[in-house]
């Protein structure tokens, strides 16, 4: 029981676009969300973060417990990102929301191919992002149990 | 280009009259050629055996004469010896001149001239033979040589002496025969050659001229087809650009299109937090502002998803799936359900077979279509009445609607979506495909102007048709005709 509360839990959001950043950090505030939301901006900080190197090869590092993730971005983009988490034995049980502007029914489906758990098209309005928000910390932080 | 092109085509014609011709002449001239070649050696044998017979003729003419003179120099020396044996020879005259002129008129059948002169020779040497033995029967009965003998001896020299002459006569005839017989062939030869020569040289020529012709058609053929194989490759390369062009241009509007929503989004997002924020000061005139301000991207969002949606519908998707018509406008219908029952429209359904097609760009296509149904209806009891028809690629052009269409298939099956709406006026038909055209103002009627050019996109895709039927107020009838491949 100890232990449990010394364990910082996180969610990392790996989007390039720091409007998006901004955005979903105030929808998860404005719902009183309680766990950290780490950002990385782009697939090479995503696997950092997840492998402890580079800036991020600090001890106090919180336990991701879940990645929302965007398909287009620089360097390693969400879909090799997503591959290579789902091939990783360690990483591959911490679910995975794509979070992308694309309604491109080739993306959706190569996606769930890969392995991801959601695919979430970023709305329009901000009110709407407000409600998504809060289906996901609802539906991933209290009626599903994961590892 | 294109002249230099079909320049070697038309020389291969005239190529080809010449080669029949010139081919013709040629068999016409070994022809020819062969029949002199028949006739000049025929003519050479029918020589050598008009000189045999003459030689035979010769031969047996002097056997005859020397017969005689044997008959007749027997005859002398019995006379003179009254001794049997010389009467051999006379006897033996008598049997082999019957023979040699039985033979010799055989011989001269076709010789009436010398037929004649035969006939006068055998009376003579008959009587030549009769006077020998008269000779011979007068010195048995008298036994002396007395001077009725002796005229009987002279009559018998001066017959001989005709006779000679006479045979002398038909030599000379059968030599002069033979000289113009050979004159004849000599000349026959000669002219033979001459012709013959001249048919091969003319045959050479000929054949020249036509290994000429098929020299130059081989190599008129080979550049046609160097040509064909470098248009054929233009023609390769200029599709595959054509294809790498289209798919940028595909890619370009679909990134232009997918780049374009994010800004907006965050245009949106933004407004909206700043509404909130504002509605705490009451300031009006702002508000407004924000309003049109989002009113704009919203109808900025709407454009560009529909761009979006006409740039995915240029793809060339499947179009071979299996889809059950009925069961695409069920759904289409439980999508549509909010506008349908707000307008309180009823939607008739009648029979529609199933057909091959991508079902994600039919679906969207019928949507559209049954949307726009929905849209353009302000009728009392608004209808919409959907069915499907199966029709001829005749049926199809014995049709108002379907009159000078260019038509790729044998059968079509047609969906007809017919409504008692506002209509159009059939001038404006070609327009209303076409993207971002518009036959009502943006206050009247939502919309971007793309969803029809959609539907087009999409039947094209389908190598299919559409088109609709309309009077302005009175409804209209959108038509999609979708091949049957086999």
């Amino acid at each position: 029981m100890d232990k449990k509360t010394e364990e910082k839990h996180c969610i990392i959001v790996a989007d390039d676009d720091t409007d998006d950043q901004f955005m979903l950090k105030e929808a998860f505030s404005s719902l009183n969300f309680d766990r950290e939301i780490c950002s990385v901006e782009n697939g090479e900080e995503l696997l950092d973060f997840l492998n402890k190197k580079g800036k991020y090869n600090v001890a106090s590092l919180p336990i991701p417990k879940l990645i929302l993730l965007d398909l287009n971005m620089p360097k390693i983009d969400g879909r090799q990102c997503l591959r290579m988490i789902k091939a990783n034995k360690e990483f591959s049980k911490i679910p995975i929301i794509i979070f992308s502007t694309s309604n491109n029914p080739e993306d959706i489906s190569q996606s769930y191919e890969l392995g991801a758990n959601s695919y979430i098209i970023k709305p329009y309005s901000y009110n709407e992002l407000v409600e998504i928000i809060d289906i996901i910390k609802k539906y991933w932080f209290s009626i599903v149990k994961t590892p | 280009m294109f002249v230099s092109k079909y320049m070697p085509v038309r020389l291969h014609i005239s190529h080809k009259k010449n080669f029949f011709l010139l081919a013709g002449f040629s068999i016409l001239i070994v022809f020819v050629s062969i029949s002199l070649a028949v006739y000049t050696i025929t003519n050479t044998n029918q020589s050598i055996n008009y000189l045999d017979r003459s030689h035979d003729i010769n031969l047996r003419i002097e056997r005859i004469m020397s017969l005689l003179k044997d008959a007749e120099s027997g005859q002398r020396g019995y006379i003179a010896t009254h001794q049997f044996t010389f009467l051999d020879a006379n006897r033996k005259a008598h049997f082999e001149i019957e023979v040699a002129f039985n033979k010799l008129y055989k011989q001269i059948e076709d010789d009436t001239f010398q037929h004649h002169d035969l006939g006068l020779l055998k009376t003579q040497i008959t009587e030549k033979l009769g006077l020998l033995t008269e000779g011979k029967r007068y010195i048995d009965e008298v036994n002396v040589i007395d001077d009725q003998l002796k005229d009987l001896m002279l009559k018998d020299k001066y017959l001989m002496d005709d006779i000679k002459h006479r045979i002398n006569e038909i030599e000379r005839a059968e030599q002069a025969n033979l000289t113009k017989i050979r004159d004849k062939t000599f000349t026959n030869a000669e002219l033979s050659i001459y012709i013959i020569v001249l048919t091969c040289g003319l045959s050479l020529v000929l054949l020249i001229s036509l290994l000429i012709i098929l020299n130059r058609e081989y190599h008129a053929k080979l550049e046609i087809e160097k040509e064909l194989m470098a248009s054929r490759s233009l023609l390769e390369q200029q599709v595959y650009k054509l294809n790498s062009s289209n798919k940028e241009l595909e890619q370009f509007a679909y990134v232009a299109s997918h780049d374009l929503q994010e800004p907006l989004r965050k245009i949106i997002s933004f407004s909206e937090k700043i509404e909130v924020k504002l509605n705490r000061y009451n300031d009006e005139d702002t508000s407004n502002y924000l309003r049109r301000l989002n009113k704009s991207a919203d109808r900025m969002r709407t454009l560009i998803n529909d761009l979006l949606n006409y740039s995915r519908a240029t793809r060339a998707l499947d179009t071979n799936e299996d889809v059950h018509l009925e069961m695409l406008f069920k759904f289409i219908v439980e999508d549509l359900e909010v506008a349908i029952s707000s307008k309180n429209i009823k939607i008739n359904i009648g029979s529609l077979k199933s057909i091959n097609g991508n079902n994600t760009q039919l679906r969207q296509l019928f949507q559209n279509l049954l949307s726009n149904a929905l849209k353009f209806n302000h009728s009392a009891v608004p209808v919409v009445n959907i069915w499907g028809e199966t029709y001829t690629e005749k049926d199809v052009k014995q049709n108002e609607w379907g009159k000078g269409f260019n038509l790729k298939y044998d059968t079509y099956y047609c969906i007809f979506i017919n409504d008692n709406g506002i209509g159009f006026e059939s001038e404006y038909l070609n327009q209303i495909f076409i993207i971002f055209q518009r036959l009502h103002g943006r206050s009247e009627y939502e919309g971007t102007g793309i969803g029809l050019a959609i539907c087009k996109r999409i039947v094209e895709n389908h190598e299919g048709f559409i088109t609709a039927e309309s009077t302005l107020g009175k409804g209209a009838t959108f038509i999609v005709g979708l091949p049957k491949k086999i």
